[in-house]
């Protein structure tokens, strides 16, 4: 098993993560590797006692998270500070943690983050989906051995969860709610009493008993088509935790600049993007998700997901198109192009949202200030 | 704040404390409403015998300690003051209005409970409420009534801000109880005194002397370094020191202030018509910053808990540690689930219980606390209690907990305040109309106004209240006898709210008449 700390990063290069939205990247690394060498710093300078089975003190799994300016150990999830203590302290009980809250608010990201500064591993990792299987979640078999040899550890496959209780480190479960509820209950046993049971083995072969470090996180969207209610038995055992996405324009600007920086960098990527148009697609954004903007118009609200993320995917895809297609500085229409990508996605009733946004609120912010007329020249794109 | 501005180092801050303390002069720092400032100023009076003690507090309050300290007097009241400014050239006339609140835990009440009962000379020290609004204190506005324990200079500074930050504390209420309550039942004064004056040094370093002129804090200091000047004159040698309760922000530049030769300012109040202190009956609702006042905790409920746990243990001669700090914590679970249980008929399972009271401590020692504080219950049950979403299924729960530590506690006036009779006439009226008046819960009324004779007496009542401007009745639908609207109506839906404004209202309007019907 990977394990941190054997390699060495540029972690000036590789600071940020890449984004499922953002397709040019390439291939992703684990967060143990991209921030291998944070977790070496946090981990000779952690003086607090870390529980049996962890890599890191509580303390330290936070300052890797939240950031610590000290070590130089930078700051990963931007928002809610005492989520990621309450995450901490339920990953340290008996009970498995599930992240719930709206798409794109960074839940699977924080499962890995929380995993490889735990375990030192973020790769035990089951995802779910409508048609998984017990199998998968726990052991199956070579059948070549199983055929010559019966039943035997040696033929026996060990599934992420397995792997997960031999090891002591914390499988992740993400879209937990996509899973059909007899395979989800599943965990049931697992997580109270901490043993899988292996029926065709014998003897002592036939139990494994969960090492320290063990837990299940997982994460799951409630709401979304398609998901299934969990058993309330499953439900006792996992301390639920709603990831919000942020609502302090301050701070989302700053992570869509930190992200979206890292990210041109990653992709060698020279463009000038300005702070002032960060904040305006940050307002942008604010103004769609809430349905109030600054000003205090009421409008309505597009059916499209606005996530954080896809505001750091808006504010990534406008500055390539101002590298490639442009003379290299970001401006109001490069924003404005990619922000009507992102809301007419499948929604007919968006695009006249969308219209209706910028004819009262875009126009009136073009008679002011001249980015918003980049915007505003830009509404030709709604109409193709 | 530019880095140099603040000429601090660890010795000025022991050398700040130590100037607090003497032998013929206690300054003793408090934040308002803190049971931990509370709690070791009871230890302090435990030890000494001071000459005099002064409160922070509009001199003309004294008149009213017999009250305040009175046997039948319940916690939570207010001292509600009141001035009215004859209208001058470039303003109407207009009137003033501010609440002094006290609870158990505050510690000028310790304070002038303690010497009431000693027999000790106590008088409150600040300027009086006529006074200050002649300031230029932009603070005091016409209208609703502001609070005279503002704390918005912690609030400001920006060296709080950023050592809260530095400790992962969310709100300066977080940091204050992190620092201050947790640790304080396990303490001794002297060391919980240095510990409020550093912070306080803190505070002061990040106000400028022009905010400090401008918002009357210097003029206040002015006016409480003079009495407690006078009364270090008379104290005798052999007597114990004077002791000045007053809050920390002050606290840390009396004794210099008293050893230079500082006059006492001059306010005149030529332009004053009318003003009038009273003690009325006030509630922990109203006294819960979280509802949007300035004065005063987070919490009351949680606070007082604490408090009570500290005053029990002591009666029954046992340690007083922040291992009650957990029991209490215990016991907010507790009462939470059983009102979930019966009220709102959830299931809160016993081992649910067990999750968050682990998850409490398990917070707290994450935060590096010697104790849980609020901020630890509230995300225990944030992580144990709720299985869905925080802003769906949540936020019921989150609300009842809210509720629960901030209490429904309302005070109760002594007889002998001689109530006015506006007030004993209203209170009389309602009782008789069946109006509930024991808590500060809104409820509603239809009132069947014209074949119910005693509907339309509670009618009256409400109209008339609404009429002195007396917020408690809000009429919701009826007929509209001024407007000439909806005549054809028969009944008429209000909701009402008996809230401490109620009353202070109801004192303030008694110059007009003795019947509110
Ligand atoms: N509060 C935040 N702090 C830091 N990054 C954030 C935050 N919110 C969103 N992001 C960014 O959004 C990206 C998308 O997050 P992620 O894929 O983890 O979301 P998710 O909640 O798992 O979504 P889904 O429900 O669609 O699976 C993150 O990788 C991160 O770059
Ligand atoms: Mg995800």
């Amino acid at each position: 098993m990977q394990r941190t700390g054997r390699r060495k990063v540029n972690i000036d290069s590789r600071d940020s993560r890449n984004m499922d939205a953002c397709t040019s990247s390439p291939l992703r690394a684990p967060a143990e590797q991209v921030y291998a060498e944070q977790l070496i710093r946090l981990q000779e300078q952690d003086r607090s006692p870390r529980p049996e089975g962890w890599k890191l003190s509580p303390r330290a799994v936070r300052s890797f998270i939240l950031g610590d300016p000290e070590l130089a150990v930078s700051r990963k999830f931007y928002g809610d500070d005492a989520l990621i203590d309450r995450c901490i302290v339920t990953l340290m009980s008996n009970r498995g943690l599930l992240l719930v809250g709206e798409p794109g608010t960074a839940k699977s990201m924080l499962s890995e983050l929380l995993t490889a500064a735990i375990s030192g591993y973020s790769g035990c990792t089951i995802q779910g989906t409508a048609g998984l299987t017990e199998d998968q979640v726990k052991y199956s078999w070579n059948y070549a051995l199983l055929l010559a040899e019966g039943p035997s550890p040696r033929a026996l496959v060990p599934g992420p969860m397995h792997q997960a209780m031999r090891e002591g480190v914390i499988c992740r479960f993400e879209e937990l709610t996509r899973v059909q509820p007899e395979i989800q209950d599943c965990l049931i046993s697992l997580l109270s009493d901490k043993v899988l049971t292996i029926p065709e083995l014998e003897g002592e072969q036939s139990h494994l008993f969960a090492t320290h470090g063990f837990n299940v996180l997982a994460t799951a969207n409630l709401r979304d088509r398609g998901v299934h209610e969990m058993s309330s038995a499953l439900k006792r055992r996992f301390n639920f935790e709603t990831v919000r996405s942020i609502n302090d324009r301050r701070l989302e600007a700053q992570l869509v600049r930190e992200q979206t920086r890292a990210l041109l960098k990653h992709a060698q990527v020279d463009v000038v993007l300005e702070t002032d148009i960060i904040e305006l697609l940050v307002t942008a954004f604010n103004d769609l998700r809430y349905g109030t903007t600054e000003e205090g118009t009421v409008i309505e609200r597009p059916a499209a997901v606005l996530s954080s993320a896809e505001a750091v995917a808006v504010g990534y895809a406008a500055s390539l198109d101002a590298h490639y297609f442009g003379d290299g500085v970001v401006g109001g229409e490069h924003i404005a192009r990619q922000l009507i990508g992102t809301v007419l996605k499948d929604n007919p009733d968006d695009g006249k949202k969308l219209r209706h946004y910028f004819d009262v609120v875009v126009r009136q912010r073009a008679i002011k200030d001249a980015q918003w007329r980049r915007v505003m020249n830009a509404r030709s794109e709604l109409d193709r | 704040m530019e880095p140099g501005r603040l000429p601090i180092t660890s010795k000025s801050l022991r050398q700040g404390a130590s100037a607090l303390v003497t032998p013929e002069l206690i300054v003793f720092p408090v934040r308002h409403h803190s049971p931990s400032c509370a709690w070791q100023l009871h230890k302090l009076l435990q030890e000494i015998t001071p000459s005099a003690v002064l409160v922070e507090g509009p001199r003309s309050f004294s008149s009213l300690i017999p009250l305040l300290t009175h046997a039948e007097a319940r916690m939570p009241l207010a001292v509600y003051a009141y001035s009215v400014a004859r209208p001058s050239a470039s303003e109407p006339e207009s009137r003033r209005s501010a609440f002094y609140p006290f609870c158990d835990y505050s510690p000028e009440l310790v304070a002038l409970r303690n010497a009431s009962s000693r027999e000790i000379p106590v008088r409150f020290i600040d300027l009086e409420f006529s006074e200050l609004c002649q300031l230029e204190d932009q603070s005091i506005v016409p209208g609703a009534p502001v609070s005279l324990l503002d704390e918005s200079h912690y609030q400001r500074s920006q060296y709080l801000k950023r050592l809260a930050d530095q400790l992962g504390c969310r709100s300066h209420e977080e940091f204050w109880e992190h620092l201050f309550e947790a640790p304080a039942p396990g303490q001794g004064w002297r060391e919980h005194l240095s510990a409020v004056s550093a912070y306080c040094e803190l505070a002061r370093a990040d106000s400028s002397e022009q905010e400090l002129r401008e918002d009357g804090t210097l003029q206040r200091e002015a006016e409480m370094a003079w009495h407690i000047r006078q009364a270090l004159d008379e104290r005798q040698p052999s007597q114990g020191p004077v002791l000045a309760v007053v809050g920390g922000f002050h606290a840390v530049v009396l004794p210099q202030l008293i050893a230079s030769d500082i006059q006492r300012p001059s306010l005149p109040c030529r332009n004053i018509k009318d003003e009038f202190n009273a003690v009325v009956r006030y509630g922990f609702e109203r006294l819960d910053q979280l509802n949007g006042y300035s004065a005063g905790m987070t919490s009351p409920a949680w606070h007082q808990k604490i408090w009570d746990a500290m005053r029990r243990k002591e009666q029954l001669k046992q340690p007083v540690t922040a291992a009650l700090r957990y029991t209490a914590g215990l016991e907010v679970l507790l009462d939470l689930a059983a009102t979930l249980r019966s009220t709102y008929q959830m299931a809160i399972p016993t081992p649910m219980l067990i999750a968050a009271n682990e998850q409490m401590c398990g917070l707290a020692a994450l935060r590096g606390r010697v104790a849980p504080i609020r901020e630890d219950i509230v995300d225990a049950v944030t992580s144990c209690f709720i299985k869905g979403e925080t802003d769906g299924d949540g936020a019921l729960i989150r609300k009842v907990l809210t509720d629960q530590l901030s209490g429904q506690a309302l005070g109760h006036v002594p007889s002998a305040a001689g109530v006015p009779p506006l007030v004993r006439d209203f209170e009389r009226s309602a009782q008789q109309l069946r109006l509930k008046l024991g808590d500060t819960r809104p409820r509603s009324l239809v009132l069947d106004i014209y074949r119910r004779p005693a509907h339309r007496l509670t009618s009256r009542l409400l109209h008339g209240l609404a009429l002195l401007s007396v917020p408690f009745g809000v009429r919701l639908a009826g007929p509209d006898f001024v407007k000439g609207t909806g005549l054809d109506r028969l009944l008429e839906r209000w909701e009402y709210r008996y809230t401490p404004s109620t009353q202070a209202a109801l004192v303030e309007a008694s110059l007009y008449g003795t019947t509110v019907t």
